[in-house]
Formats: structure tokens, C-alpha cells, sequence
């Protein structure tokens, strides 16, 4: 299977691949970075909200 | 310039007393702007810039469009209503770090809707998601209370 990459498509075994999570008040994330030779050949994110946006207070407070 | 910070934009609250944004499903068009770090976006934005905006390959200005297949409803006390699909890029190169997202209304001059913000990142030759929350009152994206 070859991955698409900065350097075009790589053949997956030769790519390693490192996972991090990182995590705000706003948002969670999740970021795969592709490695080739030592070096960052692609990255990806997944971004997910916790903080939603909100208006206005309930009715009677 | 400022760091951004995730708000509803403030002239979004009053354009909605306006009657100015429509955010039902068959309304009006809405995008997702992203943001280098620092362009001083939060409550005070107004409308969609490029003052701030990511750029590189697989990006073109003014973001993406937003699907929108859930009209607002309500629960109790509170209306609410969250995008329909998450908001993809694929292919994308971001090689300075962004942190921020906009909401704005490409149907009504690009107004603001809401910003919102995640760990600063950078993207390469790869896919940029950011997923929804479950529309729910409690969870939906853009809630009134």
C-alpha cells in the first residue's frame, strides 16, 4: 500500500508513524505524523470541539 | 496581533435579533475559514477576512463549505443546532501553525458567526478534519439558552 506524502506516494512499510493527542479547554486533537528516512513527509489532524458556543443566560436567571 | 479565542462573534448576536442569518437547513450558505496563530480573531470578528487566513496547497481562501442538513431546533430551554458533516481537507499543506477556525455566513456578506479554537498544528500533504459534536442541547455546536 503506498501513502501519499510530500515526496509522493511512499510504500507504507517504509513510512513510521508517531500518534499524539493533545487536548485544550476548547478541543481535543488527535495528530498522525508520517516519517520517511527521518523526516515529516506528511501530517494529519483530527480536530474535535468540547467547548461549544453558547448565548445568552436560561430564561429567568 | 492577539491570540485567537473561541467566542460567538458578537455582532452575531445581534444580526440573529436582526433576522439577518437564517441557519436552517435549506438557509443560507455557511463556510470554515482557517487561522494561522496570533490574527486576533474571537468575539470581536465581524465578517470573514483574509488578514490571518492559512494558505498552501490543497487550501483556497475563504475556506470550506459547511453542510448544513439539520435545521436549529429546540430542547427545553435551549435551541441549538450543530453542521450536519464534519469539514475536510485532504491534500492539505499548512506549513505555519494555525489555531483557529471560523463559522461565518458566505450568504450575508460574510458575516461571523463563531470562532473556534484547537492546539496550534501544522498540516502536511495530509487530511485536516474537524469533527461535530452530537447535536444535542447539551453538545450542539451553536447553542442559545
Amino acid at each position: 500500500m503506498r501513502v501519499f506524502t510530500t515526496e509522493g506516494e511512499i510504500e507504507r512499510a517504509l513510512l513510521e508513524t508517531k500518534d499524539e493527542c493533545l487536548e485544550t479547554d476548547d478541543a481535543r486533537l488527535i495528530s498522525t505524523e508520517w516519517r520517511y528516512r527521518g523526516r515529516i513527509v506528511r501530517r494529519d489532524v483530527w480536530v474535535n470541539p468540547l467547548r461549544l458556543s453558547k448565548i445568552g443566560v436560561e430564561n429567568g436567571e | 496581533m492577539a491570540s485567537n479565542v473561541g467566542a460567538v462573534a458578537i455582532s452575531f448576536k445581534s444580526e440573529i435579533l436582526q433576522a439577518i442569518h437564517n441557519l436552517a437547513a435549506s438557509g443560507d450558505a455557511l463556510k470554515a475559514a482557517l487561522y494561522y496563530q496570533n490574527s486576533s480573531l474571537g468575539s470581536g470578528t465581524t465578517a470573514y477576512s483574509a488578514t490571518g487566513e492559512a494558505s498552501g496547497t490543497g487550501y483556497t481562501a475563504g475556506g470550506k463549505a459547511v453542510t448544513n442538513g439539520v435545521s436549529p431546533t429546540t430542547s427545553g430551554l435551549t435551541a441549538y443546532w450543530t453542521p450536519s458533516a464534519s469539514i475536510q481537507w485532504t491534500g492539505l499543506t499548512i506549513s505555519t501553525a494555525m489555531d483557529c477556525w471560523l463559522l461565518y455566513n458566505s450568504s450575508k456578506s460574510n458575516r461571523a458567526i463563531a470562532t473556534f479554537t484547537f492546539p496550534a498544528q501544522t498540516v502536511a500533504a495530509g487530511t485536516f478534519t474537524i469533527t461535530m459534536p452530537a447535536n444535542t442541547a447539551t453538545t450542539g455546536l451553536l447553542q442559545v439558552s
